[in-house]
This record gives C-alpha cells, structure tokens and sequence, in this order.
C-alpha cells in the first residue's frame, strides 16, 4: 500500500507538470467598436474611419461590434451626422435628428444584432459619396453609433433628466479637390478658478476645408519673457471652418506676480496628407500670447515675500535715516573745542541732543570720555 | 521496500520535478489559451464600487412651485454613487483621442410632462421665454462641466499611460441649431484612460407660469473616438 502510494504521488507530480494551466479571457469593457479593416499604412484607421472617395463613388467596409461585458447584448448600430459641441469639440448628431451629410451616405447591412459575452461581430456597410453637383470639396464628417439595449433609457415618470448612453466611431471623408489647410488662433483669454486655478483657454479657428489634428502648448512666460512652466496634450482635431478652444488648468506660479500666457498651435499643413498620416509633415506653428495677469502668489510663497518687504524696508529707513542725519550735520554743525570742564552729557544737555547722538556722529567710544582740546562737531545752542 | 523500487521511485520523482519546468514550457506555448478580447471605448454611469451600473440613471431637479416670473432650477450631474465614467482599453490601436458629450434624443425634444411641455434649448435672451426656434416653448438649459466638477483618473491598477483627460467648459446653453451638444471631457492623448466624472452643474430656466406636473427629457451621452 505504501508502494502503491508513493508511486501515485510521483504520477501526479508528473501530472501535475503536464498539464497546462487554463487562461481566462480578459474582459475589457462594455459594449463598443472599432473599425473593422484597418488600412495599415495609416495607424488612425485602427479607431476611426478615413476615406477619401470621389463624388459619385462607392466604399464598403465594416464596423467591429464588441461585447466585452458578461452579458447577452442587443446592440443598435446607426450611421449619423457629426456635431460640434461645446468648446468645438467633435460629437455625432442623434438618431432622432435628419441626416443630412456622412450620416446619410452610409448603409449599414443591419442596425441591431445580439451579441453573446465576449463576442464580437462585423456588420459591413457601404459609404456612398453623392455626385459633385451636391457636395463640397473637403472633409466631412459623421458617426457610427453603437447603443446596448440595457444603456437605453426606457419611458419613465421620473422626474428630471432621463439618462442612455451610447459609444461612437468618427467616419472621416475627404471629397478630393482644392484642399486648404489653415489655422489661426483668434483669442487666449485667462481666468481665476475657486481652487486657486488659472485657466488658459485659447481659440482657434480652423478656416480650411479639412479637419486639422492640432497640437496645443501653452507656455507661462513671466513680466521678463522666461517661461516659468509649460502645458500640452495630445493632437485634438480642429474641424473645418469650426472654431475650437481648449481649457489648460496652470497650477498658481509659487511667487506669484504678472505672467502672460503664450500659445502655440502646431499642425500638418501638407495638404497631400491623410487624416492620420503624418510622414514627412509640414509643420507649421501659430502663436498669440494673451495679456499681462495677475496671480497671487501661494501663502507661503506670499508670507517670504512679506518677510523680505519687512526687511526691505526697515533696511530703506534705517539708511534713510543715516542719510538724513549726515545731511543734517552737514549742513547745521559746527567744529566745537572741548573746555576742560565739559562731559559728553554737559555739552548734550547745552546742544538739546541726546548724548548718544554727539557719540555716534563724531565716533566716540565707551566710555566716553573726552579729553579737553578735541574737536567735536555739535549743532548750534540755537538749533 | 526493496532497493530496486526505492531507486525507480526516485528517478521518476526527480525525472518529474526536472522535466516539471521544461513540460510547461514546452506544452504551454503552444497550447497557450488565453484570449485578450479587443479593448473598446466605452461609458456608463457607475455606482460607488466602480463597476455596477447604476439601473435607470437619472438626474432629479429640485421642485419649483409655480411662479408668475420665470425660474431656474439646478441640478447636478454625477455625485459618488452615480459616477459619470469612462473607459478607453483600446490598448492595441489607441490611435484617436475621444470627447465625451451629452445632447437631448433630438434638437426638437423638450421637457415633457404628459402634454405640458417647455423647452432646453431655447436662446430667446429673455428667461424662460420663447424665442426664434421652430416650438413655442420656452426654458435654456446650461451645463457647466469645469468649475464644481471633478475628475478623477481611476486606472485600475495602473492601465492608464496618458496625462489625462480635460473638463469640458462652463456656461454651455443649448440653442437650437447652433449649440446642440455640451462636451462634457475631452482626451487627446492618443493613450488608454480610465476615469470618472462628477459634480457636473446643470441649471434650467423654467418659464413663467408653466403648468405643475413631473417633466422629464432623455439625454444621451456619448464617447466618440475622434
């Protein structure tokens, strides 16, 4: 039996070593997609969709459906226009809304599908461009909308705001032609938040005809022009003949003081690039620099800098003081030869002054005796 | 135990612990079954724990009685129970930056209360009154998704390789057919990010002498890869 026993221990070792252990599938997620044919010369394809077609033209193509969550989901999958939303930033137009751009020249093979958990499924559809009579050279922009059933805010006599939400995949298309790539930035206007924020909000207008992924850095330059600290992010899309702005919170500089901000806006003006693409760029960079502000300084930045006008001016009394005083001998004294029976006290007692004035002004030192004979420079008995 | 036992015994024990390392490295790689489903951009609003949905989400507004001047009431959007989140595990491809933003089910909704109605984005100059759109309701709603709000980067054990995301703005008003959506957050950085958002203001002008009732509106947030 013993035999036996250790035996079957060294099988399950040699068992336990062979078999390998299982992996479960990582969930990531909820409901979502991405572009299901990537083009892969252009790395933007893998999240957005990019196309240039010519009017008149027909693209196909396909949308990823994901369901990452432990669910059975049904899904609604529509094509509409974009938006502009506040502060220009991109968005897709609702469902409820009319179509009247990208969002009408897409078709997609279906609008719902039930997906089970951790599936995925490609729903293709086709983009077709209207002849050139009615539509413009240069980009235009839409969405493809993809909504679980269980985001769907269903009728309710709650009151307030009724809440769905729902994901959405850019759908980029540039009608070949006349490209124009031009940007400015038309304000930077700076204000004060509660927290002791700044906020730098610059403007920029995009009066091109095709989106323009812009980089944004906004440096804090002091009175003098030497940047004290600078802020950017990534590449944001500035949309045709759209203004956007963007908001930089800037932590309150340590000292305080007068600061200007100075934005820069970078971006591809190669009109031959793709969205996306940005081999060989021809950057260009516009700037505008907002007016002085003022920023308090940090309450222990603020208490040094007290403590160094305190000193600062106890230093300007005191040598003013000095001053003053010198002027005033100067002027007003006159060279007076001690007598025999005369005491620096004697002779403060006859001028009116302090004892300890006669000894500063003519450096005596203690004990303050004088020798009769000496010189000493004393104000008029008058004065 | 007889030595020759003793012996094949060892050699198979020893023969199994050496080969242990080798058997799984072998055998694995191969056979290695793990499955990283693609990473999606995505946003729910989530209770306090990070991962529950919050069931039939909805932002109440404080009750107003009835006035013969025009009102506002205000509301926030996203507090520690209902946290206003967003998840972007495109890992592979994170080629895009995203915008989160909220708009009504359609520029010509308005709030409902059985046939009562009054309206979000109404840019009459007047409060509460109707103005040049294509209803004859008045009412402006107005987000602001900067001061009061609060974002918080919650990467779930270190996901996130991105700076962050940015608040959307303050004072952002509805009005029909020229400002029909507010952004809400903004993400340029190309990178994956998770986090929430709270505190988001909102204040609705109710026009004078509207007709008590429980009004409400469906609006859709959305994140959209950009």
């Amino acid at each position: 039996m013993k035999r036996r026993g250790l035996l079957l221990l060294a099988l399950l070792v040699i068992l336990f070593a062979s078999v390998s252990p299982e992996v479960f599938a990582a969930e990531n997620g909820n409901v979502g997609g991405t572009p299901a044919n990537p083009n892969p010369s252009n790395p933007r394809t893998q999240s957005i969709f990019v196309y240039e077609i010519k009017p008149g033209q027909q693209v196909s193509d396909g949308v990823k459906i994901i369901n990452n969550s432990d669910k059975q989901q049904t899904v609604t999958v529509l094509a509409v226009d974009s938006v502009l939303s506040g502060g220009g930033a991109f968005a897709c137009r609702q469902a409820a809304d009319p179509k009247k751009d990208v969002g009408s020249w897409i078709s997609l093979d279906t609008n719902t599908i039930t997906l089970d958990p951790d599936s995925s499924q490609v729903i293709p559809f086709t983009v077709t461009v209207p002849d050139s009579k009615s539509v413009d050279v240069g980009e235009h922009d839409g969405c493809i909308t993809i909504q679980a059933a269980s985001q769907t805010a269903k009728p309710s006599n709650k009151n307030g705001i009724l809440l769905s939400f729902r994901s959405a995949i850019r759908v980029a298309i540039t009608i070949p032609g006349k490209i124009v790539k031009s940007l400015s930035l038309t304000s930077v206007d700076v204000k004060s938040t509660e927290d002791g924020k700044y906020v730098v909000s610059p403007v920029a207008l995009n009066d091109g005809n095709v989106s323009l992924d812009t980089n944004i850095q906004v440096a804090i330059q002091s009175l003098v022009g030497s940047t004290i600290a600078t802020y950017k992010e990534g590449s944001s899309p500035v949309l045709p003949h759209a203004k956007a702005s963007w908001n930089y919170e800037v932590k309150r500089p340590f000292w305080g003081g007068l600061y200007r901000a100075q934005v820069t806006a970078s971006y591809n003006s190669d009109t031959k690039a793709e969205l996306g693409i940005d081999t060989n760029p021809k950057e260009v960079s516009v700037k505008l620099t907002s007016g002085l502000f003022f920023v308090a300084p940090s309450t222990v930045g603020g208490l040094i800098e007290l403590a160094v006008l305190a000193v600062l001016l106890i230093i300007v009394t005191y040598a003013l003081r000095r001053y003053r005083s010198a002027k005033q001998v100067k002027r007003h004294w006159a060279t007076v030869t001690v007598g025999a029976s005369d005491t620096i006290q004697s002779l403060a007692k006859s001028h009116h002054i302090s004892w300890k004035r006669i000894a500063r002004v003519n450096k005596l030192k203690p004990p303050y005796h004088i020798e009769p004979g000496t010189k000493l420079k004393l104000p008029s008995k008058k004065s | 135990m007889p030595s020759r036992f003793k012996r094949l015994l060892a050699v198979t024990i020893g023969l199994g612990l050496f080969l242990m390392p080798a058997m799984v490295s072998a055998s694995n790689q191969p056979q290695l079954n793990q499955t990283i489903n693609a990473g999606t951009l995505s946003t729910d609003i989530y209770q306090s724990d990070d991962t529950t949905p919050v069931a039939s989400p909805s932002v109440a507004f404080g009750a107003k009685n009835v006035g013969f001047t025009c009102q506002t009431s205000t509301s926030t959007l996203g507090d520690a129970n209902n946290k206003l989140n967003v998840t972007n595990l495109d890992t592979g491809n994170s080629h895009s930056g995203w915008t989160l933003t909220m708009a009504p089910a359609a520029t010509t909704a308005s709030w409902t209360s059985g046939s009562n109605h009054y309206d979000f984005n109404d840019g009459s100059a007047s409060c509460g009154a109707d103005g040049a759109d294509a209803d004859s309701y008045g009412g402006q709603l107005t987000v602001n998704a900067s001061t009061g709000a609060t974002l918080t980067q919650d990467c779930n054990g270190g996901s996130c390789t991105g700076s962050g995301a940015s608040k959307g703005s303050d004072n952002q008003k509805f009005v029909e057919g020229t400002a029909d959506s507010a952004t809400l957050m903004t993400d340029s950085n190309y990178t994956p990010w998770e986090g929430y958002l709270t505190g988001v203001g909102l204040s609705q002008t109710i026009p004078s002498s509207q007709t008590n009732g429980s009004y409400s509106l469906t609006m859709v947030i959305t994140v959209t890869a950009n």
